[in-house]
């Protein structure tokens, strides 16, 4: 349609329509953009004014002493950045390495256990065990809990991203490639480390970058798993300050009491400037991605 | 085997249940319906530049949380500081205590889906659209097709495949929900919400935390995970039936 808008100025939509459809999706975006900007503003808000007069776009009073205080903080909010980091790393490069290793192999049409293991993939998909045999595998069986693993292994593979990376090679590694470099002499796995994944980089990008946000945005895991507060991500700090912000209050400093530190932090703004130190990251670099997020999800036309 | 008869004859399920059901099916029927509409309306806009530039900002909520989506709500719905309330005391009304007001739930709980989803569906539905082949309309405008008609002889049967792999994908999972969506949204389901905002895995979730036999709630995950397989099945063997190329098994 694209095209034909292009090339062909009279199957156009009548100019009204067009302002209309405008000011339609200007409003839409608005609306996913606005909530953001709204806690910012509310985050530089000084406690005096919410107090006084609520969350407001245009505040009475501004004061940055909510940022002051997760500097103060920044021990335990470097940690639990650390460990977003650590994990969405990690976990990436790990469910990466799993994920098309596996749809590689599904992919090869001379693969003798294909069947078997395309079944194993599929079977998940409809057919998940549920939360508690999540919980019980992971916390009982694997003894994961309070472990980094805990975080990284439950999400490294799904059995959709197999098939995204099965249906990608299947599709674009024409099979003679892969013959003329076995007559080459390559071994399997030269084939795939230098001849399969060179050529393979959109899908790699897809699956990495699932991965990636998928980890990032992830605090259910470690709610069901960890309770040290080492290991808490930013996410799951942010999830336990819903119920109290004293979460962050650990290190008072010289010359009070932890009670009268924690009367003298700024709660409601400290609450909002974390959710924005979660949430900016991810606002400035998701357009870079987009486009992969896209081709992923025309790739993940799956099939069985 | 008792577990199961616990489960079955506790009278929650039913609340459960119903609730599990009827928010997908609503959020199924949203979230094909709203995007398709949407889609097709930004493909027509003359300016690409500014077509991606609404894609982009749209798809923002995607990325975000639902820990931080619940901060973004708080900031609209709290019950002493948010700009809800304020607003209406502002108008002279009373304000609402919308953390405890469980009528106004399920409108909350489906615009926020909505509002989370739909960048990313239309999307979606986009990327289709402009893989329609060109040539149908130029040959539907030599016929006089208006634009309505364009879109309802030719893209809306064009989008047909992709709508309907979108609509098993969430029929098999009618009797999931999204748990970040039940349970952070409302900050944690309290008593008074409970009849109106718990699903499944927030049950199962809450039963894990409180200290109830695991027994039992093994048998709360199960009868959710049979119930699943079974719905994608029967779902996937209909669209066989109707459209073979479609079916995802």
């Amino acid at each position: 349609m694209k095209k034909v808008n292009e090339e062909n100025h009279l199957n156009r939509i009548r100019p009204a329509t067009n302002i209309a459809f405008n000011g339609l999706f200007l409003l839409l975006a608005l609306m996913a953009f606005v909530p953001i900007i709204f806690v910012f503003i509310i985050s530089i808000t000084s406690e005096k004014s919410i107090a006084a007069y609520g969350y407001q776009f245009i505040p009475k009073e501004l004061s940055d002493s909510a940022y002051r205080f997760l500097w103060g903080e920044r021990k335990t909010i470097l940690q639990a950045l650390f460990i977003s980091v650590a994990v969405t790393a990690l976990g990436t490069c790990l469910g990466v390495a799993l994920t098309t290793t596996m749809g590689y192999v599904l992919s090869r049409p001379d693969f003798k256990l294909k069947r078997v293991f395309t079944m194993l993939v599929f079977i998940p998909m409809v057919f998940g065990g549920g939360m508690v045999a999540n919980y019980v595998v992971v916390s009982q069986m694997l003894h994961l809990s309070n472990t980094i693993g805990a975080l990284i292994l439950p999400l490294c593979v799904s059995s959709f991203n197999v098939v995204i990376s099965r249906t990608f090679f299947q599709s674009t590694i024409p099979d003679s490639i892969i013959e003329s470099a076995k007559i080459d002499g390559a071994t399997q796995l030269q084939i795939f480390c230098k001849v399969v994944l060179p050529i393979s980089k959109p899908v790699l990008a897809t699956i990495g970058l699932f991965l990636a946000f998928g980890y990032w945005n992830d605090w259910f895991q470690s709610s069901l798993y960890i309770s040290d507060t080492n290991l808490l991500s930013l996410q799951a700090l942010l999830n336990n300050m819903q119920k109290n912000i004293e979460y962050l209050t650990k290190n008072p400093t010289a010359g009070l009491t932890l009670q009268a530190y924690q009367r003298a932090m700024p709660t409601e703004g400290v609450r909002m400037a974390i959710a924005v130190v979660v949430a900016v990251p991810i606002a400035c670099i998701y357009p870079f991605f987009q486009k992969y997020f896209i081709s992923g999800l025309t790739v993940g036309a799956v099939k069985g | 085997m008792d577990n199961f008869q616990f489960f079955l004859k506790s009278n929650q399920l039913t609340v459960i249940l119903r609730n599990t059901v009827l928010y997908n099916v609503v959020f199924i029927f949203l979230n094909i319906a709203i995007p398709v509409l949407l889609a097709i309306m930004i493909s027509q806009i003359y300016s690409k530049r500014k077509s991606k530039v609404f894609q982009t900002l749209m798809f923002m909520p995607h990325f975000m949380s639902w820990v931080v989506v619940s901060y973004f709500v708080f900031a609209f719905l709290s019950p002493d500081k948010g700009l809800l309330n304020g607003i209406l005391t502002t108008l002279g009304k009373e304000p609402v205590m919308w953390y405890s007001e469980a009528r106004y739930w399920p409108f909350i709980l489906i615009f926020m889906q909505s509002w989370k989803s739909v960048g990313y569906n239309m999307v979606v539905y986009l990327a289709s659209i402009s893989g329609i082949d060109s040539t149908l309309y130029e040959a539907a405008v030599m016929d006089g097709a208006n634009k309505l008609q364009q879109a309802k002889y030719i893209t809306l049967p064009s989008l047909k495949p992709i709508v309907i792999i979108m609509f098993i994908l969430s029929v098999g999972r009618i009797f999931s929900s999204d748990f970040g969506l039940f349970y952070q949204i409302p900050r944690g389901v309290t008593n008074s919400l409970f009849k109106t905002v718990t699903t499944f895995d927030v049950y199962i979730y809450n039963m894990l935390q409180s200290n109830a036999p695991l027994g039992r709630t093994v048998a709360a995950s199960f009868f959710q995970a049979v119930a699943c397989c079974i719905t994608i099945l029967v779902a996937n063997h209909i669209v066989k039936k109707v459209d073979a190329d479609s079916a995802l098994i």
